[in-house]
């Protein structure tokens, strides 16, 4: 048994047998022959180059209409290379000077482009080259047909297998598509390439970018593949294989309950309508976010833009971000930087350098006192955040503010970025939403006068339990203190939504509590309405929701915030959970 | 014979894709279409050498039409680049 790492697409574990199809190797040798022969190799070449258009558009025309239509285009695009006057005259002027072979010709010509790829900078247009040498492959095996040399490949009953190969053709995803594979595993690819869209369309997993997966893997080996992990793990033990087999039925469950959950409403059994919203931490996660049916997205990390590198996102590079976010979803709250305390990046560590060793991190410049006292780092992703707003429902959301001072501040340096861009003819949303997380314990005692001076707020709960508890996040020694069935915690998410609730103004909660069910029915007998979470754990989130009663709940948590005893506050709350 | 600078506005550049489209625009005409981007040129009914060109956002190209339904010809190509290959930003 052992295990290989990549990057997992897809959904769910597949365990199957390895059918593996080594297309990568092409080692023909270099075939000399006679002079008077080479109008024999033309005629080879055009008569791959023949089948290879053939082929394709045989696949094409057996697309079925529920394909995507990226498919479709990239076989087109490989019709047309096939066609292309340019490759055929390159093969055949090398034919003719070399007298070689077609296929060592075409060899020699793909490794002049592939030269000339690699030279390009863009790291986009230099990726191109796999589309290139698909197609060439894919007329190098056409050649080897029409030798003789290469018997059909896969062959017998393939369903549920797993299908590893060095990369796989448009042309033969959508083969494999009829054959009810259990999954893929590709040396080359990356999640956006094409092997990766047909894995989500067939809502199989498929692991892309396993560099050495066709060496490793021999034919006939049992595979474990597991998208969420990003491995797939080779002939396991009998006992492993059990765990395995567990880890595919709870993919399983928890995927049929996300299908049934999607399109229904967050409501309570006594008719309360619940906002779920999407935290999203990558831009690989906003998929996941549509997909869960969230309504919108609670809380948009930006802290991904800045990490391990050493100059800090462009203006443009983050206004792209955003926009791209905003555009693929109804609404989007994007957290202004919050860097420091256990979140340290190059780029934060040579601000926070100033020759002194930061004790207390969690305690220091961090968040929004790093972003206002450099409003280098600021101003660009506060004009990005507006830039964006022009684009859809954006809300802007500072992080760890503990005074109005620093409202006013934000708000100050907000609005001459707006004249800014108003000046310059930039478009964006004059009335975007302004709120900041409440965090700081600070913040959270004087909630009504920060819903008053803002337009939301959202709470913070990891931060919030660590700063009024006083234990380390990071130190495991008091990590037996950290609860967030604290009465003092409970008391301060209270006196938040109640203020927002006399305000008029929103009041949602992003951190973890929102995405653990045990906590589901607390938060909404506190008064919550908005929930914010990881959107994997939004379907059993959902679930509890909707078998809730809330006014029920509410008499419930009333007893759970004023019972001093830790043992019995979660004994009510073992209760308050098992009601049905 | 036209002559015009061009310049990539779509965001991905001159990809494969993008390349295809710009093909098939061009194989409807009779004329000779070129498109130069430094001292690379390639004709625009290759998608081969169009994608070697290398061509990123912001690239200016130097593209040639001659032949007798040039005008046409250079329009419809200059469209294709207008409207960024209808890709989304």
């Amino acid at each position: 048994m052992f295990t290989l790492k990549g990057a997992g697409v897809g959904t769910g574990v597949a365990i199957g047998r390895a059918v593996v199809i080594d297309r990568s190797v092409f080692d023909v040798p270099s075939l000399e022959i006679a002079t008077d022969n080479v109008d024999k190799e033309v005629t080879h070449l055009d008569h791959a180059l023949k089948n290879t258009v053939e082929e394709l558009a045989a696949v094409r025309s057996k697309l079925s209409e529920d394909t995507s239509g990226d498919i479709a285009a990239f076989l087109e695009t490989h019709m047309m290379m096939a066609e292309d006057q340019t490759l055929r005259e390159g093969v055949v002027n090398i034919i003719r000077e070399n007298s070689c072979s077609a296929e060592s010709a075409l060899l020699h010509y793909r490794s002049q482009i592939l030269e000339v790829f690699e030279n390009v900078e863009d790291p986009y247009l230099r990726s191109r080259q796999d589309d290139v040498d698909q197609v060439i492959q894919q007329i190098y095996r056409q050649m080897m047909i029409a030798r003789g040399q290469l018997a059909t490949e896969v062959e017998g009953n393939l369903e549920g297998c797993v299908l590893v190969a060095h990369d796989l053709t448009p042309s033969d995803t959508v083969f494999f598509k009829d054959y009810n594979m259990g999954a893929f595993v590709t040396d080359l690819g990356s999640p956006i390439s094409h092997v990766a869209i047909l894995a989500r369309s067939l809502q199989i997993p498929a692991i892309v970018g396993l560099h050495g997966a066709v060496h490793h893997i021999r034919h006939g080996d049992t595979l474990v593949v597991d998208s969420r992990n990003n491995e797939v793990i080779v002939n396991p033990t009998d006992d492993a294989l059990l765990e395995f087999e567990k880890r595919q039925e709870d993919e399983e469950l928890r995927h049929r309950l996300l299908l049934s959950l999607q399109h229904l409403s967050a409501r309570t059994t006594d008719g309360h309508e619940i906002t779920l919203l999407a935290n999203v931490e990558l831009p690989s996660d906003i998929e996941a976010a549509v997909n869960c049916g969230a309504d919108g997205v609670g809380l948009y990390r930006t802290e991904y833009l800045f990490m391990n590198r050493e100059e800090p996102p462009s203006e443009e590079e983050q206004t792209k971000a955003y926009i791209d976010a905003v555009k693929r979803l109804r609404s989007v709250t994007i957290r202004t930087l919050d860097l420091g305390a256990d979140k340290q990046v190059d780029g934060g560590r040579q601000l926070g350098k100033r020759g002194k060793v930061v004790t207390n991190p969690a305690l220091g410049i961090r968040a929004v006192r790093l972003c206002l006292r450099h409003q280098e780092l600021f101003r660009p992703q506060l004009r990005a955040i507006l830039r964006a707003s022009a684009y859809g429902m954006v809300q802007c959301m500072i992080p760890m503010i503990s005074s109005i001072d620093e409202v006013n501040q934000v708000m100050t340096v907000i609005e001459e970025v707006k004249a800014e861009l108003g000046q310059e003819g930039v478009p964006y949303d004059p009335n975007m939403q302004v709120g900041a997380m409440i965090e700081v314990p600070a913040a959270a005692i004087m909630a009504d006068m920060f819903a008053q001076h803002l337009d939301f707020l959202s709470i913070g709960t990891n931060d919030l339990i660590q700063y009024t508890l006083a234990i380390d996040r990071v130190d495991d020694e008091v990590n037996y203190l950290y609860d967030p069935l604290h009465p003092s915690v409970l008391r301060l998410i209270q006196t938040t939504i109640e203020a927002g609730v006399k305000n008029g103004k929103s009041v949602s909660l992003c951190g973890e509590m929102a995405g653990e069910t045990i906590y589901t029915r607390l938060l909404l007998g506190l008064g919550l309405t908005v929930f914010s979470m990881d959107s994997t754990t939004m379907p059993e989130v959902k679930q509890v929701i909707r078998n809730s009663d809330l006014s029920e709940t509410r008499n419930m948590v009333h007893n759970i915030v004023f019972e001093a005893n830790t043992e019995s506050r979660r004994e009510l709350l073992f209760r308050l959970n098992a009601l049905s | 014979m036209i002559q015009s600078e061009i310049e990539v506005l779509n965001k991905l550049g001159v990809h494969a894709r993008v390349a295809s489209k710009l093909v098939k625009a061009a194989s409807g005409f009779q004329s000779e279409i070129t498109l130069a981007h430094g001292n690379q040129s390639a004709s625009v009914k290759s998608i081969m050498g169009l994608m070697m060109l290398a061509a990123t956002h912001g690239s200016k190209l130097q593209l040639t039409v001659s032949g007798e339904d040039e005008e046409a010809a250079h329009n419809a190509i200059c469209d294709l680049f207008l409207k960024r290959f209808g890709e989304e930003d």
